[in-house]
């Protein structure tokens, strides 16, 4: 039986079960309250998120399921090979979404509990941290520099023995 | 990709997602990078030295390669279990509780909700009560066969069921201290101190990090006990009557041995000679114990196993010429042994029986040394699943064996005369030679890193621990080479200059 | 930006009255159901709430160097988890006030209702609260906070400390009241719905939580609530039921009772209990209903012996190794039952063999009428017994009993043992054996003769096979293996002399038999009897091939022999001289030079008195004119060849001529005398020297073939002492050879040491006496073996 769901601006999307399934968020729900013909609001995730996320969830419908709760396995796994990203996954991130958009389908992946697509999308963001100095992150992010500059001094000194030997 | 995204994004991502959202981002990072999201803003610092996230930064990195980086850290374990020991003992360093008391109110001590745990801070403030995952430093690290090249495996068991009273300290903070110290090891950076007191050479010695105390055996016939944390001679131990060749201690007493033909236990409080151990008929050359069993390798080619709970003895005969080394291994089970006749054997203790017989080297072999890590070993691309052994040799060379089965895996070149000694833990080889040269080589590519230079003489002794070389010459110097730095996060201003070496550098690199 | 559609995150007591009236229908009304929109808005508002920590969170206001409870971030969550902790407990509360006003069985089926409603709704709960759970809670855990579960382990530690057991006004002990009264009610023959208990029992799993890992179920709420009271009320119950049903009734019917009980409770315990309870519970049925009455059921043992009940003898033993240490008397009660009845068996056999003669005779000779049989009603002496009936009745007794063994106490080990030692005793002390332990295997070793030479009644080779097998039984009790072995070397001898043996095979196998049981040295020597009879076919075909080519051929007589090593056979050189016949000489020397020419140094020492002959006496004819063929011993055949010479002889004569010593002749002579060949002058005074003795030339007989070689009775009685002089020579060499290898191991050793350890050493061939060893002692003193120590005379030192 195909599962509706309908974003926050009232557009409704149809799919399959399995794919709905990819969210735990829906498949624990379709559990309790059984399958019926009503539409499923997602008030908070937008119509093209939504779309978005769909996408990725066709696209890995038949993969096995993460196991709900072997958090720390599945994040050893992934960080085995941090920066390896599957490339279909890679070019889902890039193909013209711009950082509101990355950011939001980070929210809506934890709101749904779709926990790859919540991996793939805290890589990216720490892909783009890494080797940054504190300024280049700062200009990158958009952040104020609330610091004093004696804190900043002190917060630099704490932190030296990470820098190159 | 991320210099795709960069320009347009310009979200806070970590200042505006629900902080689960962000400490999932920051676990993805490398130690370098959080440190420096740490530097961006307020919001970022708290999230960027969370402890969940460098907790597991260091399951993954001490005492371990980590997969992903390939960096390993050492353990550093013994030194803290050492310091309860040391306070117990009533010989204060005034330098280690001066030292935690700075890091504490550098990153801020953890307080806790817990009403006991405040008495408790109170009482001794670098405890807290609250066994919570994130502060049991000891729990989370298993405990090592062979922590260093001789102290016995008791001590370290006991450590890690030790009451749960635990120092709790920020992983950064713990983090920070090994990637420091590692990176001193690998750039060579240490303080030396020198030892003067024997007046003829230094032929063994034995230093245990958990009671600060270091022993040292010599041809002037006499023992020495050092206090590593004054660097002072304590006690000078006289008794045999000819050169001391092997030494090793352990809570309660001292072992030693030499070619006067016997063994000699004393106590370690009182320093009294409790018992002398006679039997051997040719002088004593090598000794170790692993708690109630004792073995002693002699010149004529024996080895002679001695039981100081039943207060028996047997003999295992093979080797044809001088045993120099002998290691227990597995509390009693095996035994290893190296020999002038240019084998090590490995024995069966159970049966008495001979093993297996390591044969390459094609001179007399002064050093050997086994180390069973929890995590096996690699040597050139390798794996030791059963641990690993190495053996210097007057051949000039030292050569690196796979414990479990006899294979040589790789022969190390780089002494230009005869190996004496030789030391192994799971990063990291240190050998000592002829040619007064002490040299750290890399476990895991199998070449040398640098020399140690100062022996006036040979070298004839060595052992490693995690932050320490120590070495005893021919020269009747014993030299303490430590790459733990004496000021870790900068607390004086200039602290970033004082890493370097503080008897001055005395480095050679070799790349 | 963190403003999502119409549920707009808010602040707690907002957000959580929100979340009330939604969470209220689903514990209390869920079967009304839940529309996708109601289930969508709990976790929304949840979610909205958990991630408003930007908007609520008050962290950028706190100084750089102090941290809150954990260094680092702040997650959201803890307010919510109080106040669900809150509401749970108000719930319970209400339960438990209707609760109150239940008893027994309403009680049980409202708690089994209400456990089900709240476990299906608080899944819901859970369910909607994963957003908790994913992060908050699971943070707490990780930063090793006590007492924080994830929510649907709250909702049952809720359950189990609040509303379940802990505190006070807990219904747990109302619980357990009415649910023993259930199961007693069903002990008692009346049908209970077991269900409703088993609902119970898996509330009662459920609730068992590890505090230190909620993930890891732990069954101490089950143990401790549950099986505890229940096993201490099943401990009373069957207390009361035993004692009064025992007092009341045989021992018989109360075994049926208890084995019925038992499987009782097993079946309970699968039923409705958990499986884990099915050890504690079954061990202290087992106590209460077989340990506290072992006393009387041990004492039946011996009347269900009596009466060989075998049904009510497995069902004792079934019962009572529930209880292994009470088996030990059994075990001593049996062995002493088996002894008893193998020696009753014994004595029976050993009555009707004095009451009148064995119905059949133990050997062919015996046909013929005995010359100074014992007088009829003559007692006969106990060891004149029969061997087969002596073999058949230890054997039956031994069947019997191992039968028993086997079903009725599942051949456990500890009976077989009894078994074992009561057949040894008494196959080796019984009133047979009342003067020496060596009758048994003497009896036994002739049985074994009985059943392997030819004329045994017994022909069909599986049925001997069989009975053999049986022999081997008794013959694993015997103590004294060495006399089984001399009898039965004897008697093989005499088989394979007088080719007797009625089956090559079966001879092997009982050999291979007593091989398996006494190792190769112990029928070493039988093999090699059975070689040499094999090679002396051999010879025989080559003496006569020679013979017939050589050119002195003469008319001999047809000539077989059989040379056998002195080592192996147990022969005797003849007792007397003996005048070849010339008739024979010249292939007696023809037949010695070709053996020694064969085998030089070997010495053949000719064993005439072995000998058989058959002669035909061409002086009478039979009807069918075909000579009489008569079968003598060598001995005989002397004699009457003298008679083709002169057809009368004095005694004194016939000695001369014959050389035999007078013994000899006189049984050569019976024989003769026996079947009319020879006839006397005097029948009055027939041993005297001049008595006359004549071919008997009108010699008339029915048969063709006359058997002369009769032996006289009192030959095979001295054979039968001779053997057993034999064995106790032979047993002093044995133990004095075993001594010496001791000593020779020891070097010095101490009286009693030495002692024992040469019975040790004997005990697979005979148990020797402590007087024989001292004996054996004393002689290698003597022969200077072995010396006394100077300074300790109980010491022995061995005399290289």
């Amino acid at each position: 039986m195909p599962v509706i769901l309908q974003a926050s601006d009232g557009q409704q999307f149809t799919i399959s079960k399995p794919v709905a399934e990819r969210s735990m968020l829906l498949k624990n729900m379709l559990d309790d309250v059984g399958e019926n013909e009503q539409a499923i609001p997602l008030p908070n995730v937008s119509g093209p998120i939504l779309a978005a996320v769909i996408e990725y969830c066709e696209h890995h419908k038949d993969e096995a399921m993460p196991a709900a709760d072997e958090d720390d396995k599945v994040f050893e796994a992934s960080k085995k090979k941090p920066d390896d990203i599957d490339q279909w996954d890679a070019d889902f991130m890039k193909q013209g979404k711009g950082n509101e958009e990355l950011f939001e389908i980070i929210l809506a992946a934890n709101y749904l509990d779709i926990k790859p697509l919540l991996d793939l999308g805290c890589k990216t963001v720490a892909n783009m941290i890494k080797g940054k100095t504190p300024e280049q992150i700062r200009e990158m992010f958009n952040i104020e520099n609330d610091f004093t500059p004696d804190e900043e001094e002190q917060i630099r000194r704490e932190n030296e023995w990470a820098a190159d030997a | 990709m991320a210099t795709s995204l960069g320009p347009l994004l310009r979200i806070d991502f970590i200042a505006s997602a629900p902080a689960e959202i962000a400490i999932r981002i920051l676990q993805y990072l490398d130690a370098k990078s959080l440190c420096h999201a740490a530097q961006t803003s307020t919001a970022w610092r708290k999230l960027a030295d969370d402890d969940i996230i460098w907790h597991r930064m260091c399951e993954q990195h001490i005492d371990r390669k980590c997969k992903k980086c390939g960096w390993g850290l050492p353990l550093l374990d013994n030194k803290r279990k050492g310091a309860a020991m040391v306070r117990k003992r009533s010989r204060d360093s005034t330098n280690s509780d001066a030292s935690s008391a700075k890091k504490r109110r550098l990153v801020g001590q953890a307080s806790s909700s817990d009403g006991e745990a405040e008495a408790a801070a109170q009482v001794t403030p670098a405890t807290v009560s609250t066994p919570t995952k994130a502060a049991a430093v000891c729990e989370m690290i298993p405990p090592l066969t062979v922590p260093s090249a001789l102290s016995s495996a008791p001590a370290t068991s006991t450590a890690v069921s030790s009451p749960r009273r635990v120092f709790k300290r920020p992983w950064k903070e713990i983090y920070a201290e090994r990637l420091v110290v590692e990176r001193n090891w690998r750039s060579g950076t240490f303080s030396r101190t020198e030892l003067k007191g024997h007046t003829d050479s230094v032929m063994c010695l034995h230093y245990s990090e958990c009671q600060g105390l270091l022993v040292t055996g010599s041809y002037d016939y006499t023992i020495r006990v050092w206090n590593t944390d004054t660097m002072e001679c304590i006690k000078v131990l006289t008794g045999h009557t000819r050169c001391v060749r092997g030494v090793q201690m352990d809570d309660t007493k001292i072992v030693s041995g030499s070619m006067d033909r016997t063994l000699r236990i004393w106590n370690l409080k009182t320093f009294q000679c409790i018992r002398v151990l006679e039997g051997h008929a040719a002088g004593v050359v090598c000794l170790h114990f692993s708690d109630k069993i004792l073995a002693s390798g002699s010149v004529d080619g024996t080895i002679r196993v001695w039981n100081l709970g039943a207060g028996c003895c047997f003999t295992l005969c093979g080797h044809r010429e001088w045993v120099n080394k002998v290691q227990i291994l597995e509390g009693g089970k095996r035994l290893l042994s190296c020999s002038d006749d240019s084998t090590i054997k490995l024995w069966d203790l159970d049966t008495r029986t001979e093993l297996r017989a390591f044969t390459g080297h094609v001179g007399q072999i002064q050093g050997m040394h086994a180390f069973l890590p929890h995590s096996p070993p690699r040597v050139d691309g390798h794996t030791l699943p059963g641990g690993i052994l190495i053996s210097g040799s007057l051949d000039n060379t030292i050569k690196i064996w796979c414990l479990a089965t006899g294979v040589e895996v790789k022969t190390l070149f780089g002494h230009v005369e005869g190996v004496w000694c030789a030391a192994v833990d799971s990063l990291r080889i240190v050998s000592g030679g002829q040619d007064r040269k002490v040299i750290v080589w890399d476990i895991e590519r199998g070449q040398k890193m640098y020399e140690l230079t100062g022996h006036g003489g040979a070298v004839n002794c060595c052992q490693m621990t995690d932050t320490k070389v120590i070495t005893g010459g021919e020269d009747g110097m014993v030299r303490i080479w430590d790459f733990l730095p004496a000021d870790l996060f900068g607390t004086r201003p200039a602290a970033s200059s004082t890493l370097a070496p503080v008897s001055g550098p005395s480095i050679t690199a070799v790349e | 930006m963190a403003n999502y559609g119409a549920l707009a995150a808010s602040d707690l007591p907002t957000t959580w009255a929100q979340l009330e009236t939604g969470i209220d229908p689903i514990m209390n009304k869920l079967s009304e159901g839940l529309s996708y929109k109601r289930w969508m808005d709990l976790y929304t508002l949840i979610y909205n709430y958990c991630t408003s920590s930007r908007m609520y969170g008050n962290q950028n206001d706190e100084p750089i160097n102090s941290h809150s409870s954990t260094r680092g971030a702040n997650l959201m969550g803890a307010d919510l988890y109080q106040n669900l902790k809150k509401y749970l407990k108000e719930h319970l509360d209400t339960l438990k006030a209707n609760a109150d006003a239940q008893m027994d069985e309403d009680l049980l089926l409202f708690y089994t209702k209400e456990w089900k409603r709240y476990t299906t709704a608080t899944a819901y709960v859970n369910h909607v609260f994963a957003y908790l759970n994913r992060h908050w809670v699971k943070r707490e855990i990780d930063e090793g906070h006590k007492n924080i579960y994830d929510v649907y382990t709250l909702t049952l530690v809720t359950w189990r400390d609040h509303f379940f057991g802990g505190g006070p006004g807990t219904i747990q002990p109302k619980i357990m009241d009415a649910v023993l009264k259930l199961i007693e009610k069903q002990r008692n023959g009346e049908t209970i719905d077991s269900t409703i208990v088993n609902a119970i029992v898996d509330s009662f799993v459920s609730l068992g939580l590890d505090e230190n890992d909620s993930t890891k179920p732990t069954l101490d709420v089950y143990k401790q609530y549950f099986e505890t009271p229940f096993i201490a009320k099943t401990e009373a119950y069957y207390k009361m039921e035993s004692e009064r049903f025992i007092s009341e009734n045989t021992i018989v019917d109360y075994m049926k009772k208890a084995e019925m009980r038992l499987a009782e409770e097993d079946n309970r315990v699968q039923m409705y209990l958990h499986s884990s309870s099915q050890k504690p519970l079954l061990l202290s049925c087992e106590t209460v209903l077989i340990k506290n009455h072992t006393g009387p059921i041990q004492e039946e043992f011996q009347n269900l012996l009596d009466q060989d009940k075998m049904e009510d003898l497995s069902r004792m033993y079934g019962l009572l190794s529930r209880v292994p240490e009470s088996l030990e008397k059994l075990r001593h009660t049996f062995e002493v039952h088996v002894r008893k009845q193998g020696l009753s068996a014994v004595e029976k056999v050993a009555e009707s063999a004095q009451a009148g003669p064995a119905e059949a005779g133990e050997e062919d000779e015996e046909e013929e009428p005995k010359p100074k049989a014992p007088a009829a009603g003559a007692p006969r002496k106990p060891g004149d017994v029969d061997s087969k009936t002596y073999v058949d009745a230890l054997l039956s007794v031994h069947a019997k009993y191992s039968d028993l063994v086997k079903t009725a106490f599942r051949g456990e080990t500890g009976f077989e043992g009894s078994l074992d030692r009561a057949c040894r005793e008494f196959v080796n002390r019984n009133v047979v054996c009342e003067k020496s332990s060596s009758k048994s295997p003497e009896l036994l070793a002739k049985h074994c003769d009985s059943l392997l030479k030819k004329g045994s009644k017994i022909t069909d080779e599986h049925e001997v096979e069989e009975v053999l097998n049986s022999v081997m039984t008794l013959f694993k009790y015997v103590e004294d293996k060495d006399v089984f072995q001399k009898f039965y070397q004897k008697q093989l001898a005499r088989r394979l002399v007088n080719a007797q043996s009625a089956n090559g095979d079966t001879e092997e196998s009982m050999i291979n038999k007593l091989k398996d049981a006494c190792g190769f040295e112990f029928t070493s020597k039988l093999q090699r009897m059975f070689q040499d009879v094999a090679l002396s076919k051999d010879l025989n075909d080559q003496f006569k091939e020679q013979t017939s080519r050589t050119q002195d051929k003469v008319d001999g007589p047809d000539f077989q022999i059989l040379v056998g090593g002195t080592g192996q056979w147990p022969l005797n050189a003849p007792s007397t001289a003996f005048n070849i016949p010339d008739d024979l000489l010249k292939t007696y020397e023809r037949f010695q030079n070709f053996y020694q020419h064969k085998f030089s140094g070997r010495k053949l020492n000719w064993l005439f008195h072995l000998g058989r002959a058959e002669i035909k006496a061409n002086y009478v004819k039979t009807a069918g004119k075909t000579p009489f063929t008569f079968l003598t011993s060598t001995y005989q055949m002397g004699v009457l060849l003298q008679f083709n010479t002169a057809t009368s002889y004095t005694f004194t004569e016939l000695a001369t001529n014959t050389s035999l010593d007078t013994p000899t002749l006189k049984s050569a002579l019976y024989g003769l005398l026996k079947s009319k060949t020879v006839t006397v002058d005097n029948p009055s005074k027939v041993w005297e020297p001049e008595n006359r003795w004549e071919l008997n030339l009108a010699f008339k007989s029915k048969k063709t073939r006359i058997k002369v070689d009769v032996p006289m009775r009192a030959e095979q009685k001295a054979e039968s002492e001779e053997t057993h002089k034999g064995i106790e020579e032979d047993r002093s060499m044995v133990i004095q050879a075993a001594i010496v290898r001791i000593m020779k191991t020891r070097k010095m050793m101490q009286n009693q040491v030495l002692v024992t350890e040469t019975i040790e050493q004997l005990k697979t061939r005979f148990k020797p006496t402590v007087s024989a060893i001292k004996k054996c002692i004393d002689m290698l003193l003597e022969k200077e073996y072995i010396e006394r120590m100077e300074k300790d005379r109980e010491m022995f030192a061995y005399v290289a």
